[in-house]
């Protein structure tokens, strides 16, 4: 039992890195445009569907690691020039309208162009580690250095380069950061960007994990949501521990529940939590 | 604007409104079965999203977890006509009650966030409902559901057969009726009214001395009272339920009727549902894959370019018209 356990703790810490990747893009969005991305989901789920013609195109899975999310990023910005430009500083209601019908033309197109079929990507590390009862897949430990990795550049990048500190000033005080000369939209483009490539990213890491689908968005953006709203809104360091609590509960939850179960009892998680304090975690209001 | 406008203007209105009506006791016995299946539920579709045009469109509050109430009130319905008593107004007041129980507590919950936070906490409610739902086979059926056998319906002494679909259009719409009713007067009273301000402007509504926390719990009581209504109406029509019914794209098509009809008219939902459903009804085989890409092009462009819905744009291009027309308005 306490094998089983522990193995899935460590399950739930690999989830969570790369739960947290996505979430973290959702929340960056959230905090800079003030933008209620729903079809966040999408741009994971086409991440993955990248990686996938990435991998069986060019057969480097290497390769399909970078293409994502530089696809996504491009598809982000044309996202951005079409639609989310027009909906900055709207209510929250119309935010969420509109990407609303973004999933809608993303996933139907997934559809019709990938088809409804769940396909899988070889492991591209078929090597186990040992690890107390058992093996450990290799592949999952790489996704989650990676992801870490990513996670913490992310956050040197917004400490100390002068984008890093545009997008903090943008966030802190618009109109003073358009007087001083910073090129605010830029600055909103640039962050749509990054959050898509994100969600690209996390989407390529876990292809080889779970098998690709045109539905896979539905539940990585829920979980990603309870992420983001128990840690509290554009809060990053916040999100990397909600998405490392929740998904570490969840994993021992499954250990003695059945796994849908186990996501009630994280979703209750997040009630209670809310319930306690409603602006979240390490949210301020 | 002047009386005589204004009088001019309510006696269309009331035309159009008995037109409507006359259409909608006609139809049955001039459409098909197929469209006049169709008619029906494009009844319990409206009736669905006016359930919620009222949180949405009155009190400007997104609920994107709408699908709760509608399963809630589907299973609610089954569960009182094949277990408790086999009667079609049991199973009705049953349904309603089980949404409306729902709302009370999650309510009662949800009401204290902020809106960004509210749209994504329903969202979580209503998926974990779902989970449940198809979790929990020997209660819910899960994907496959439970099949009921529709008792007759009674009416004071008389009794009717409901495996006449006529008999079950009139009583669908007889009800939907009804809640339109109920939920029109609410609007009309001063806790309506007070509902509105919330939308208008929360702080100025507190200011004024509003509970707005109550009144909120209360909207969404309603809201999700005349969903589950809704929703006890499709075992009705189609004698079987299902944890499907929880999904989120439920949830979404409600928003999608409303928004297209018209938010905050509660005439909308029902023009909204009348749009889409027969478009989709109606479309090619060639056209059904791109129609969801369709939906959400519509959305986008009229949230963008006609945020009031087809019916809300007209009512106010009119109210232009007359303006303009009057000496000393606008030209």
């Amino acid at each position: 039992m306490m094998e089983l356990i522990i193995s899935q703790v460590v399950n739930g810490l690999v989830w969570g890195l790369i739960l947290a990747l996505i979430s973290i893009g959702l929340t960056l969005i959230y905090g800079q445009l003030e933008i209620v991305n729903v079809a966040h989901g999408a741009l994971y789920t086409v991440g993955a569907v990248v990686s996938y013609y990435a991998f069986a195109s060019m057969g480097g899975w290497v390769f399909s690691l970078i293409v994502s999310p530089v696809v996504l990023a491009l598809l982000g910005l044309i996202i951005y020039l079409t639609t989310i430009r027009f909906a900055l500083g709207k209510p929250p209601i119309v935010t969420v309208i509109i990407t609303y019908g973004i999933l809608f033309i993303l996933e139907q197109t997934v559809f019709l162009t990938y088809g409804g079929v769940p396909r899988s990507i070889p492991n591209p590390i078929p090597y186990n580690i040992p690890f107390i009862g058992g093996d450990y897949p290799l592949y999952r430990v790489f996704c989650a250095v990676f992801s870490a990795l990513v996670i913490f550049c992310l956050m040197g990048f917004l400490k100390w380069t002068r984008y890093g500190l545009w997008t903090r000033a943008t966030k802190q005080d618009y109109e003073t950061a358009m007087n001083m000369g910073i090129p605010v939209r830029r600055v909103y483009a640039f962050v749509f960007c990054l959050g898509s490539a994100l969600a690209g990213l996390g989407g390529a890491l876990a292809a080889p994990i779970s098998s690709v689908t045109f539905t896979m968005g539905h539940s990585i953006i829920i979980d990603a949501f309870i992420v983001v709203i128990m840690a509290g809104f554009g809060s990053v360091i916040g999100t990397l521990v909600a998405s490392l609590v929740i998904e570490v509960v969840i994993g021992v939850s499954a250990a003695f529940v059945n796994p849908v179960m186990a996501k009630v009892i994280g979703m209750a998680l997040m009630v209670v939590v809310l319930f306690i304090r409603p602006e979240g975690l390490f949210g301020e209001e | 604007m002047t009386t005589e406008g204004q009088t001019h203007s309510s006696r269309i209105g009331w035309l159009v409104v008995i037109g409507v009506a006359i259409c909608l006791l006609v139809a049955p016995h001039v459409l098909d079965r197929y469209p006049r299946y169709i008619l029906t539920e494009i009844i319990i579709w409206g009736l669905f999203a006016l359930g919620f045009d009222i949180i949405f469109g009155k009190t400007g509050l997104l609920n994107f977890g709408m699908s709760s109430f509608f399963g809630l009130g589907a299973y609610g319905f089954v569960f009182a006509v094949k277990y408790v008593y086999p009667s079609v107004w049991l199973g009705i007041l049953s349904g309603m009650a089980f949404a409306m129980v729902f709302s009370i507590v999650v309510g009662w919950i949800v009401t204290r966030f902020s809106s960004h936070y509210f749209v994504v906490f329903t969202i979580v409610i209503s998926m974990i409902l779902f989970l449940l739902a198809m979790n929990l086979r020997s209660i819910t059926g899960a994907d496959e559901g439970i099949n009921i056998r529709l008792p007759n319906l009674q009416v004071i002494a008389w009794e009717f057969s409901l495996r006449s679909p006529i008999t079950k259009y009139y009583l669908i719409l007889g009800v939907a009726a009804v809640a339109f009713l109920v939920v029109w007067l609410f609007f009309d009273s001063p806790m309506g009214r007070a509902v509105v301000a919330i939308r208008e402007n929360e702080a100025r509504a507190q200011m004024i001395g509003y509970n707005t926390a109550h009144l909120k719990l209360v909207a969404y009581t309603l809201s999700g009272t005349v969903a589950g209504l809704a929703g006890a109406m499709y075992p009705l029509l189609n004698s079987t339920t299902s944890a499907e019914l929880f999904f989120w794209i439920l949830s979404g098509k409600a928003v999608l009727w409303t928004v297209v009809g018209g938010a905050g008219t509660l005439w909308g939902p029902f023009l909204g549902a009348a749009v889409l459903v027969s478009a989709e009804d109606a479309l090619s085989s060639w056209l059904v894959d791109f129609y969801p890409i369709l939906v959400g092009v519509l959305l986008i462009a009229i949230i963008l370019l006609a945020p009031k819905g087809i019916l809300g744009t007209l009512l106010e291009w009119v109210a232009d018209r007359r303006a303009s027309m009057e000496p000393g308005g606008k030209s």
